[in-house]
Formats: structure tokens, sequence, C-alpha cells
């Protein structure tokens, strides 16, 4: 060690020692030759040596030394300086291999600092034409995404459009955002809590008011069952609303006004930005489809007061509306269509669960059959569609980077001010504020870095194409083969900084995949719920296992997304159950998992007894199940009864 | 007869350190040694002399040292370091190897007639 250290003191020795020589009187090399007495010949030559050596100012001195000598001994050795100067040689090539050679002689600390300094002046250099081309680039938006994700719509006959019956009607009741829509009539308003509660119910206070509204709304109703019964919703989407004809702007945005567009800025983007986004397919708005939901409740309360009135046939008709809606909302191929459409399709089961609740004798054999059918019309998996998704992220891609003509291209200062305004929006990783931990806040450091740690346009459309593939490929397996889509959420997480646009408009495949697997299960639970229901009403009892009903009541056996066997069904004293075993992997004989009134489920490592007597705890809702959180849990997913609180 | 470049380049810093294997010696004595001793052959370029000296100090073959000479003036003194004889010694089997090798071509006819020392 102490030699280190003694070795450490000698090059700052010798260091400081150069560093006074270099600005000290005695390297004036100039000075040194006008004293050297030597005739101005021989001084132009050392000076012109010395001068194009290009040293440091003490090397310069060290040579002029040198040369002084080599000429005083040579005229000492009888040779007259002329000889001397002619037998000297080239100047400018001796300069060029004096420096050379000088530079190769120079202590290591030295060479050091000039190779530090080089490379210091070659990041400088680099980060300034960095700056200059990152700051010249502009995005040019050339394809019209937007238009590709409508050209199917544009194929569907007139006939077949839902929408062409809902529009009017919808327009007629400002249905989507407008004041008159808003049904307020059926809701149960609870004090204590600011939003709507859940829906009335016949002994409800109010119930006479939302029976007057229901009758006065009897075409809205009644567009809700004619419409659904249409295999397509057939409406075109844009990206500004002043771009939709009159008729469907009117029933989409009964409150919009020209006035309302254009000048709409976005907080965080400037005006070249705005413009970029509010072109976007991201700037679709889907009003209609949080409509079908509203509809869908209205047909809940509807179905409460056609029970009342004993008008059994109109709750038929309300299930299969709110099952047709649920298509239509999923119809646009947008991922959050499909999970409206999926959570209208859930509030259709609830309603057919509460309808049998304390009557199963409620609906006919063949009401249960119609019913059924409905059922597998809206099909949950063809409801998520990732297609949308694919062309809105390749238009969201052709808004940040600049177009080379052949596919590729770099970030631009507009495409970053998007991608911060998304990272604020989103919280891409762990950033609070921006999206490279702060120095976003000096785009001038931000800008350059973009292009040095984020995928070129190229690399992010082809991690684009790459990653939708594989969700593509791999959703349809079921839960229980193990293909799951985590790897794919873990994937862009860890290179969140080089996909930045990725990790934040990527839709998250493995909530994407549960929620298609929970809809799944959801579904078969509830067709062998309801062929049970119609086994029951044939036979007189419950059928006693899932085998019982397949072939003469459901085509096919209805199959466990846990674990690949079929669905289990058991009658529990009065009540008839279907169920999965649950992430416990452990047929528990249909007991339910239990969770607190807030929905809260036992922490893992906590003892479920104790917390259960400290808590209130009620049956899980068969569509809160959770694939992620629950294996910890004894007890199985009970599908029916279904425990909904609508 | 002088020596080519190419020629100069290979066989300069093995003269040099062969002059210094004697002792110590400044620039224009080393020019003149060489000029003398060699009958001629390596008369360099003077100014050559002394990019070929900073290069084998950087390599470490000799070191240099500011000494009063005779007359009473400071000059840079040069001399072989350790690491500089171990190379001569190379050199110098290099180069025996290389006259043998020639003479066996027949390119050097004769024994060459070299001042003593080298």
């Amino acid at each position: 060690m102490s030699n280190v250290f003694r070795n450490q003191g000698d090059h700052v020795g010798k260091l400081l020692g150069l560093l006074r020589y270099q600005f000290s009187g005695r390297s004036n090399w100039r000075r040194m030759l006008r004293e050297s007495g030597l005739p101005e010949p021989v001084q132009d030559v050392i000076d012109h040596v010395t001068r194009q050596s290009k040293l440091m100012r003490f090397e310069k001195a060290d040579v002029t030394d040198e040369l002084i000598a080599h000429f005083q001994d040579g005229a000492l050795s009888g040779h007259s300086y002329e000889k001397l100067v002619q037998d000297f040689g080239d100047p400018a090539n001796t300069a060029k291999l004096i420096r050379n050679s000088k530079i190769r002689n120079r202590p290591m600390f030295m060479k050091f600092g000039r190779i530090s300094a080089l490379l210091g002046l070659g990041a400088v250099g680099t980060y300034v034409v960095a700056l200059i081309l990152f700051n010249l680039g502009k995005p040019n938006p050339s394809t019209d995404y937007l238009g590709e994700f409508n050209a199917p719509v544009d194929e569907i006959a007139e006939e077949d459009k839902a929408w062409n019956v809902y529009r009017d009607v919808w327009a007629k009741y400002g249905f989507c955002e407008g004041q008159n829509g808003h049904f307020e009539e059926i809701y149960f308003l609870d004090p204590e809590h600011e939003d709507h509660g859940r829906l009335l119910r016949p002994d409800d206070e109010g119930w006479e008011k939302a029976v007057a509204k229901l009758e006065d709304s009897a075409d809205l109703l009644n567009s809700f069952r004619q419409g659904s019964k249409l295999p397509r919703l057939g409406l075109r989407m844009y990206a500004r609303t002043s771009q939709y004809p009159p008729e469907d702007r009117a029933a989409l945005f009964p409150d919009w006004a020209p006035e309302m567009e254009d000048d709409v800025g976005i907080d965080g983007l400037g005006p070249e930005a705005t413009k970029l986004a509010n072109e976007c397919m991201i700037a679709v708005l889907l009003p209609h489809i949080q409509s079908f939901r509203k509809a869908a409740r209205i047909l809940i309360v509807d179905s409460r007061l056609a029970k009342e009135q004993e008008d059994v046939d109109r709750v038929v008709q309300n299930i299969e509306a709110i099952m047709g809606m649920s298509r239509h909302a999923a119809d646009q191929g947008f991922l959050v269509c499909g999970l409206v459409g999926i959570a209208v399709n859930g509030m259709g089961y609830d309603l057919i669960d509460e309808m049998l609740a304390d009557n199963p004798d409620f609906f006919s054999e063949d009401q249960l059959r119609r019913i059924q059918d409905s059922i597998e019309a809206a099909e949950p998996v063809g409801m998520v569609d990732f297609r949308g998704e694919r062309l809105f992220v390749k238009d969201f891609i052709q808004r940040v980077y600049t177009d080379d003509g052949k596919g590729d291209g770099r970030m631009t200062p507009v495409g970053l001010e998007l991608l911060n305004v998304f990272d604020a929006l989103y919280e891409i990783g762990d950033s609070k504020t921006d999206l490279f931990g702060g120095i976003m806040r000096t785009k001038a450091l931000a800008g350059p870095a973009s292009m040095i740690y984020m995928a070129s346009r190229k690399e992010m459309t082809e991690k684009l194409d790459e990653l939708m593939d594989r969700v593509e490929s791999k959703f349809d397996s079921p839960f229980w083969e193990g293909q799951l889509l985590d790897d794919i959420d873990e994937e862009l997480e860890a290179n969140s900084r080089k996909y930045a646009l990725l990790a934040g408009v990527f839709p998250a495949a493995s909530q994407i995949y549960y929620a298609k697997e929970r809809a799944l299960a959801n579904r078969d639970g509830m067709l062998l719920a309801i062929a049970a229901h119609r086994y029951r009403l044939r036979h007189g009892h419950w059928p006693e296992s899932t085998n019982d009903v397949v072939g003469a009541f459901l085509e096919q056996t209805p199959i466990d997304r846990v674990d690949g066997q079929p669905l289990k069904l058991r009658q529990e004293k009065e009540e008839f159950r279907v169920y999965s075993i649950g992430l416990d992997r452990d047929d528990d004989q249909g007991r339910y998992l239990m969770i607190t009134r807030d929905g809260a489920m036992v922490p893992p490592g906590v003892d479920a007894d104790q917390w259960g007597q400290e808590h209130d705890m009620v049956p899980m809702p068969a569509r809160n199940f959770t694939f992620v959180s629950a294996k910890h849990l004894d007890g199985d997913w009970v599908i029916w009864p279904r425990h909904a609180d609508h | 007869m002088k020596l080519e470049r190419e020629m100069m380049r290979g066989a300069g810093p093995t003269a040099v350190l062969q002059l210094l294997s004697d002792g110590e010696m400044y620039g224009y004595e080393i020019v003149e040694s060489l000029a003398e001793r060699s009958q001629g052959v390596f008369e360099l370029g003077q100014s050559t002399l002394y990019p070929m000296l900073y290069n084998l100090e950087a390599k470490g073959l000799v070191v240099s040292r500011h000494k009063d000479g005779p007359n009473g003036r400071k000059r840079r003194y040069y001399r072989l370091t350790a690491g500089g004889k171990k190379k001569l010694n190379q050199d110098r089997e290099q180069w025996a190897a290389l006259v043998k090798g020639m003479g066996a071509l027949g390119v050097t006819r004769k024994r060459p007639h070299l001042a003593p020392g080298m």
C-alpha cells in the first residue's frame, strides 16, 4: 500500500512540476532562442521545428533547448552554421516526427488527460450534432390508420347495423352524455355516497318515479330490444367530433357545439403536439360503450318491474337485449370496448341469477333455452380484439417519430412532448414527473438522450408487432395450460426506457387475458346453471353431476379454466351451486371464497378464521374472481349463485 | 554510402543503442559518432536523431539527464537503461543472423567491414 501511495505522490509531484514549468517563464522557448546567440537562419530552423511541433509549452522549451545545443555543438566541432542547417534536414518533417515521439514520451497521466480531453470533445461534438438533429425532426403522419380501422364497418350491410336502430332514439333522449339521458330515477341514491348506489328495487322509495321514467322511455327500451337482435353495431369512429355525420354526432355527443373543438388544449402540450394528439386514434371518444352499460342498468330495473308485473317474456327479452348489446359494445375493435362488452355481459348473467334466486321455476324451459342461446351468441373471446390496439399504437408511433420513407425514423421534440404527457397519465415506470426521471425538465438533455436510449421508429414498430403476435398466439390458450402472458408485461417493464412508448400504450396483456378467462368461466358456469334449471324443470330435481345435463341440455361439457376438468355442481341444502375448484386447485365441495363486505380478501399469511371473526364476511361475487391474488385462499370459485348486488 | 530511409528506420535505433553502450552521449556527439564510426553509412539527416532518441526514451530503452558539459554549457545526455542493454543484445543476435542469412544468399559477399565495437 505504501508503494502505491508513494508512486501516486511521485506522479502528483511530477504533474505539479510540469504545470509549474508549463506556466512559468522558464518555458519561454522563444526567449531561449533569442538569447541563444545563434545566427538568424539557424534560429529560423529551430523556430520552425518548435512551432510546428504544436507541443505543450514545456515540451517546446525542451526541444528548443536540445536543438540550440545541437547547433552550438556542431559549431564547436568546426562546422559552419550554413552546413549545419543544410545537414539538419527538412524542418517540417522533423516537427512532425518530434511531435509524435514527444507525445509517446509523455507521462501516463498526461496521456490519460489528453485522451479524456479528446473523448470529452468528442462527446460534446456528438451531443451538439444530436441536439441539432433532434430539434430538426418533425413527425409526418402519412398513414390513415383510423380509415383502416373503420374499413370493415363500411362492408356491413345497412340492414345488419344496429346503430341505425339505436341512433335516432338515442339522439331524442340525449342518451349519450346528455342531461336527459342520465336516468337518475333508476338509482337508489345512498346519502352516504356521492356516486350512484345500487339500482332501485320495487320496495325502495322512489320506485314509482322509476316506473314512470321507464314507461315514458318505452321507445328507448324498444330500441335496445330491437337493435340488440342485429349482428353488428356498424358505427364509424372519428378522432374529431366535428368529423362525424351530423345524425351520428347528435346521438353520440348531444351536448357538443362547434366551439368546443379545435381549440381544445391538452395540459402540458404545445399547439403542434396538441394537433397531433387530437388527430390521433387516441382521440377517438367512445361514449356509446358506457351507454350500453347504462342501457343494461335500465333493462335490469325494467326486468324488476316486469317481474312484478309477471311479464316473464319481457324479462327474457331484456336479457337477450343485454347480451346483444354486450356484443355491440365490443364491436369496435378497441380493447376497452371488449372489456365493457364483457362487463355488460356479466350484468346480464347477474340479472338471470336475480330472477331465478327465489324462484327456480320463474322461466319456462323454452325461455331458459332462449336465454342459453343469447349467452352462447355473446361469446367473450370474440369480444376481445387487438386489431384496434395495434393500429392505434402504429398511429401513435407515426406521430412521435420522423419518417425516412423506409419505415424508420428518430424521436422528435413534439413526440417527446406527447410521450411525456402519456407518462404523466399512465405513470410509466416509477417516474412521477416525466419520462427520464427528471431530466425531461431540460429538453436539451432529454432530446438527444432519447435518440440514444429509446428504440428507433423501426425497432419500436417491430417490437410492437412481435409483442402483439405473441399476445394473439397465446391469448386463446386456457389458463390450465399455463401459457400466461405475464412475461410480456414483465418484458415491457424491464425495457420501459427503450420502449417507453410501448410501456405507456401497450395493453396490459396479462390483465386482459385474465379478464377473458374470467369471462369464459362465468359464461360456461352460466350455461351449466341454466342447463341445470332446465333439467330440474323436466325431472323435478337438480342434476347430481355435470354429466347429467351434457347432451340433452348442453352441447359441450363446460370446463373449469383452472384445471381443465368439468365444472362442478352441487346442491347445498336449498341452494344449488356451480363452481370451479379455484386457484388452490382443491375441491372444497362448493364452499364459497369469502371476502369482506368492502371486497377485501384475507391477506396472505393471515389466519382466515380469525380474519373472518374480525370482519363482516360475505361470499365473493362470481364476477370478482381474480386469477392473480387468490392462490392462498381456501374455498371454491362459486359461479352460481352469483351474489351480485346491482 | 547512405542507407535508404526504410533501412535506416530498422537499423538506426540499434546503431544508437550500440553507441550508448560505451557510455552516455549528447545529441550532436551521437550524430558525429554515427557518421564517423559507420564510415558514413549511418550519416543521419541530423534532425531525425532527436525523434529517434525520444522514441527510445518513450520505450524505456534510454534515459536522459541535463548535465554540464566540458565547456560549462548544459547539455542533455542519453544513456542506456537495463532494458536498453537487453534490447541491444537481442538486436545484435538478430543482426548476426540476418548478416549470416544474407551472406548465405550471396547478398553480402564479403564480411562486413565495420568499425570496432559495432
